[in-house]
């Protein structure tokens, strides 16, 4: 077994551990006080089953299948807040663990429909915690487009900021089916091995099919990602480009 | 997951759902309108999600179905059934329809379902109808000489201008409007290319081809129409609902029409001014009939936000009412025939078909702007409560400095181009 070579240290991990309770702790807090708040408010969620788990082009369980659940709350005031869960496998880690993403953010209506937000989230992983990493976006909503800018000082616990575009079309054909394509962009610092580094660009896409077959959503899904060895200290070799199966349930 | 086991699931999945989709839309119960009401329940604008982060657009599951348990809950605390819902977007809504037991209690639980804070709005379900005769048969077309329609078409069509009929159903295979609608939907029940009298009118008044040699020209005849049944037509008359209407509307909101006929009126509906407010604040501009039976016009025509439109032969008309030929109008009807019809609904289509060359002139007119120009020097005392017959030359005139007919005849020396 090989370890990144830029795998944040032992002692990193160490350092940010209470913190990154702390900021999950924090954002549960927040949903429980704005569930308290306002009847009006509304809960979502989902729990899904994927035969690999892509999160922006790169797999996070190895190629291997994952059960995600997610909880979603919406103030009527634009505040939202919740969290996702899913279990991970690194490429060069040794076994099983869960990532919680933790989230909240305000959005609003303009009159002309387009909706626009801010917000941020936290990835926390209970084994791997160096890896753990916050994040702010920015983000838009008009019809079937959806577009968001995220930025990271510490990308899956790499030393640099990182910045991450992403634009989502979703377009219904019929009442039971839609079609969705998403294309996104990650600009991250690149180490070489004599500690030098360089700014790079990673692409990622998906093009997809999407079925709402009574409560449930399937989607099929190929899933494509560029330059991954270099953007994210676990994508190894074994990496590919593929599709995806997904089955979701929500409540 | 290998490509042929990916082949094999879409095979499934396809399988499945065609069949879905074809029982989809649910019938209108004509009978049941007058003991069901619309409850609307609050839908956040789309954000940030990871489970859906891939999919953006506003047609997601996410949050469906916990509206739907909301709608559940609120009709067994109230002994509601839930007929059918539909999410309005351009109001952050879910709007859902639910039958009351007896038709006498509407009103009572209209007031207590809107003192639960799960509830956005409620109201009771209205009933509109057409605003049309069709009992005269003159060979009469008077645009060609009042608005002197092909000078106008000479520098303007409605090219590209997206124009939504709300209406009853369209014959789209009609030999004068064969390629004319480029969009169209029942949102009244499953059925497809429902023809009927109403619509067939109003679409061929406003868009019906031009130059072919046969039957009538629209006024906009190059523009982009949408023909969005949400009316039917029964023995007596043709009607329509509240639910269908505002169905009609946020379809047209969500296609970007940039005018919207409304050529039918009823009661004053507070779901259906929200979304005609949430239009004009797009920058559409909608033209609605007057009906000439009401004090005030009727709704939608007494809403601020409308065109309010009379037959020119109408002497009892409201205030700030604008005038154009709606007595024996030639157009299109059902089973390829043409004939002649009556009544503010094609008053409004007229007005509709000019707006739509206005705004192929001048895309960026505001609503203020439109209503100036079609009023014309009598702006002042429309604003005061009198009536203005339209002029469409001297509207286009108004709005671009251009001279479309015999200028000496329509263009007011006073007025001042607004572009």
């Amino acid at each position: 077994m090989f370890a990144p070579a830029h795998a944040p240290s032992r002692s990193i991990r160490g350092r940010n551990r209470s913190f990154d309770f702390a900021a999950f702790r924090g954002v549960v807090a927040i949903v429980l006080a704005l569930a308290c708040a306002d009847a009006r408010g509304q809960w979502s969620g989902s729990v899904s089953v994927v035969s690999d788990y892509r999160y922006r082009g790169i797999s996070l369980t190895d190629n291997d299948p994952a059960v995600q659940g997610a909880i979603n709350y919406d103030d009527p005031s634009g505040f939202y807040a919740g969290a996702f869960l899913s279990n991970v496998r690194f490429a060069f880690a040794s076994g099983q663990e869960l990532q919680a993403l933790s989230f909240a953010g305000y959005v609003w209506q303009l009159p002309s429909g387009v909706s626009g937000e801010v917000g941020v989230d936290y990835s926390l992983f209970t084994r791997t915690h160096g890896y753990d990493y916050p994040e702010v976006y920015t983000g838009f909503t008009s019809g079937n487009f959806s577009g968001r800018l995220y930025y990271t000082p510490r990308y899956f616990g790499r030393f640099g900021d990182a910045i991450y575009g992403e634009l989502n079309f979703a377009q219904p054909l019929g009442d039971h089916v839609r079609i969705v394509v998403h294309g996104g962009a990650l600009r991250s610092k690149s180490y070489d091995p004599y500690g030098g580094s360089s700014n790079q660009s990673t692409f990622d896409g998906r093009l997809g099919i999407g079925f709402d077959i009574d409560a449930f959503n399937l989607e099929l899904s190929w899933v494509g990602v560029s330059n991954a060895e270099s953007a994210y200290p676990f994508a190894g070799s074994s990496h590919r480009n593929g599709v995806v199966f997904s089955v979701s349930r929500s409540f | 997951m290998s490509a042929r086991q990916a082949a094999a699931v879409l095979f499934c999945l396809c399988a499945v759902v065609v069949p879905l989709d074809r029982a989809a839309a649910a019938a209108v119960d004509d009978a049941a309108t007058n003991r069901q009401i619309l409850v609307m329940l609050r839908t956040a604008p789309p954000h940030f999600r990871p489970d859906i982060s891939y999919s953006g657009g506003y047609d997601t599951r996410a949050g469906r179905d916990g509206r739907r348990r909301t709608a559940e809950a609120l009709a067994a605390r109230f002994d509601l059934e839930i007929v059918e819902n539909w999410p309005m977007p351009a109001l952050g809504v879910d709007c859902f329809v639910m039958a009351v037991a007896d038709r006498d209690a509407v009103p009572r639980i209209v007031v207590q379902v809107a003192q639960d804070p799960r509830v956005e709005s409620v109201q009771a379900m209205h009933e509109f109808h057409v605003l049309a005769h069709n009992d005269a048969l003159y060979p009469l077309q008077p645009t060609a000489r009042a608005w002197h329609l092909a000078d106008v078409h000479k520098i303007a069509t409605g090219n590209a201008v997206s124009i939504a009929e709300i209406d009853t159903g369209v014959e789209r295979n009609h030999p004068d409007l064969a390629g004319r609608v480029a969009i169209a939907r029942n949102f009244v029940d499953g059925r497809d290319d429902v023809a009927e009298i109403h619509g067939t009118a109003v679409a061929g008044i406003i868009a019906a081809r031009a130059d072919d040699g046969i039957g009538v020209a629209g006024i906009a005849p190059e523009s982009k129409l949408m023909a969005l049944r949400a009316c039917w037509e029964t023995a007596a008359r043709a009607v329509c609902n509240s639910f269908t209407v505002a169905k009609a509307l946020q379809f047209a909101l969500d296609e970007k029409a940039q005018v919207i006929n409304l050529s039918l009126g009823g009661p004053r509906d507070r779901l259906l001014e929200r979304l005609l407010d949430a239009g004009a604040a797009r920058g559409v501009t909608i033209v609605a009939a007057v009906d000439p039976s009401l004090p005030d016009g009727g709704f939608p025509a007494s809403h601020r936000a409308v065109l309010a439109v009379a037959a020119d032969d109408v002497h009892d008309t409201p205030a700030n009412v604008l005038l154009a030929p709606g007595r024996d109008i030639p157009t299109t009807v059902t089973e390829g025939r043409w004939g002649f019809v009556t009544g503010s609904s094609f008053a409004a289509a007229h007005v509709t078909g000019l707006v739509a060359l206005m705004r192929e002139l001048a895309p960026r007119l505001s609503a203020h702007e439109i209503r100036e120009a079609l009023a014309g020097p009598s702006t002042t005392s429309v604003s005061a409560g009198h009536r203005a017959t339209v002029d469409a030359c001297a509207a286009i005139a108004r709005i671009g400095g251009v001279c479309a007919c015999a200028c000496a005849v329509s263009v007011d020396s006073r007025s001042e181009p607004l572009l």
